[in-house]
């Protein structure tokens, strides 16, 4: 009752925001955003699917607005096109993490292998996923999905594309998650010499 | 020069030629000719003083300004501005005790407030700090400059209620103010 009450003071406040700031950016998507919290309404959904679209007329680079536009979208059941506003948001912005998580969340949801792979190319080419529970989630899926060889080039990939982060960048832990991913892919390939020579 | 000695122009402008030619130990002897003819011209004394922080002297600064402040004890400028210089020198103890004259003679300089609070965090006191803040804002709460530190102190406090309590007051105060609105929103939202 009181986050609900709190949540509408939120909203209400936004909406000033919009109302005495017209040409900024910040107050349709962080409204946007408020509207989306819990389980938005049809009415709510199609509000703040206008006030992305807004937010866009004012500045058509912005990943965020994108990302919300993603997120009505899948609310609105339009799996496809919310998967496109999501990638348009890392292509805009590949450090966009919460375009990452929605977009992986969801293609692993819709088990659209080729995709997965495809975000797991890009995260690793972009080294900006924030931890390794990301790769994790997308590691489990395609070993059910007996895709062993592309993890195999995944981890490789991934081992690369780390150690060549400056150690002070604090994303050691990366490197050494693909280098145990890999060396249990070896394990389980009945390869242990592959596995010890990897250490 | 010898023929109008206080023709403020004609200073100004060897002031900035001795400058431009690097001559800084003429420019410096220049400000104090000028200082000594005209003792109230503030603008030579802050110049002055910003030309030796430049010059890495902030000792020579601060002994202007107490110099200033001997001869005008209700300056309330120099004041700030030693203690200004006093915190760059991280000589907080001394700074602490200008800015807290610089409200006792003028309660209603909010950037003191401000200065002195920040000081006291860096203290380690920042429930004193607060104190400050909101005595600051009594002074003026229509004048949004404080507003924003205090909350960010209290949120580092982990009081989120009083920072909400605080930008509820901040509207009440400046209705017209969207950054006080959307802060508001944000924090009711972490909640």
């Amino acid at each position: 009752m009181l986050q609900r009450r709190k949540t509408a003071e939120a909203i209400a406040a936004y909406r000033k925001v919009i109302e005495l700031n017209p040409e900024g950016v910040e107050g349709y998507l962080a409204l946007g955003n408020a509207l989306m919290l819990g389980l938005p309404s049809e009415s709510q959904l199609t509000e703040a699917l206008g006030l992305y679209h807004q937010a866009l007329q004012l500045e058509p680079t912005s990943a965020l607005a994108y990302t919300g536009l993603g997120n009505v979208l899948r609310q609105q059941q339009k799996l496809e096109d919310a998967i496109a506003a999501y990638w348009q948001a890392l292509r805009l912005d590949p450090h966009s993490d919460g375009a990452y998580q929605q977009l992986s969340s969801l293609l692993l949801l819709l088990h659209n292998t080729d995709a997965v792979i495809a975000l797991y190319r890009h995260a690793l080419q972009q080294r900006l996923a924030t931890n390794a529970f990301f790769y994790t989630q997308m590691d489990r899926f395609l070993q059910q999905q007996n895709q062993l060889e592309t993890l195999t080039s995944l981890y490789r990939e991934g081992i690369e594309q780390y150690s060549a982060v400056p150690p002070q960048a604090g994303k050691e832990h990366f490197k050494q998650h693909f280098y145990g991913q890999l060396a249990q892919l070896f394990l389980e390939q009945k390869q242990p010499e592959k596995a010890i020579a990897l250490y | 020069m010898q023929q109008q000695p206080d023709n403020t122009f004609i200073y100004d402008q060897l002031k900035q030629l001795l400058l431009q030619l690097h001559k800084v130990d003429e420019a410096i002897a220049l400000y104090r000719q000028v200082m000594q003819q005209q003792p109230s011209n503030t603008a030579a004394y802050n110049d002055l003083a910003a030309l030796l922080m430049q010059q890495n002297k902030p000792e020579e600064a601060i002994a202007l300004y107490q110099q200033r402040l001997q001869q005008q004890p209700n300056n309330v400028s120099a004041y700030r501005n030693l203690a200004m210089l006093l915190m760059q020198q991280n000589k907080l103890e001394e700074a602490i005790a200008l800015y807290r004259q610089v409200i006792q003679q003028q309660p209603s300089d909010l950037p003191a407030y401000g200065n002195l609070a920040a000081l006291l965090v860096r203290q380690n006191k920042p429930q004193d700090a607060i104190t400050l803040y909101r005595q600051g804002i009594q002074q003026d709460p229509q004048n949004p400059s404080l507003y924003d530190p205090l909350a960010s102190l209290l949120l580092q406090q982990n009081q989120v209620n009083e920072a909400i309590a605080l930008y509820r007051q901040a509207i009440q105060q400046k209705p017209d103010n969207s950054p006080f609105y959307k802060k508001l929103a944000d924090l009711l939202l972490q909640l």
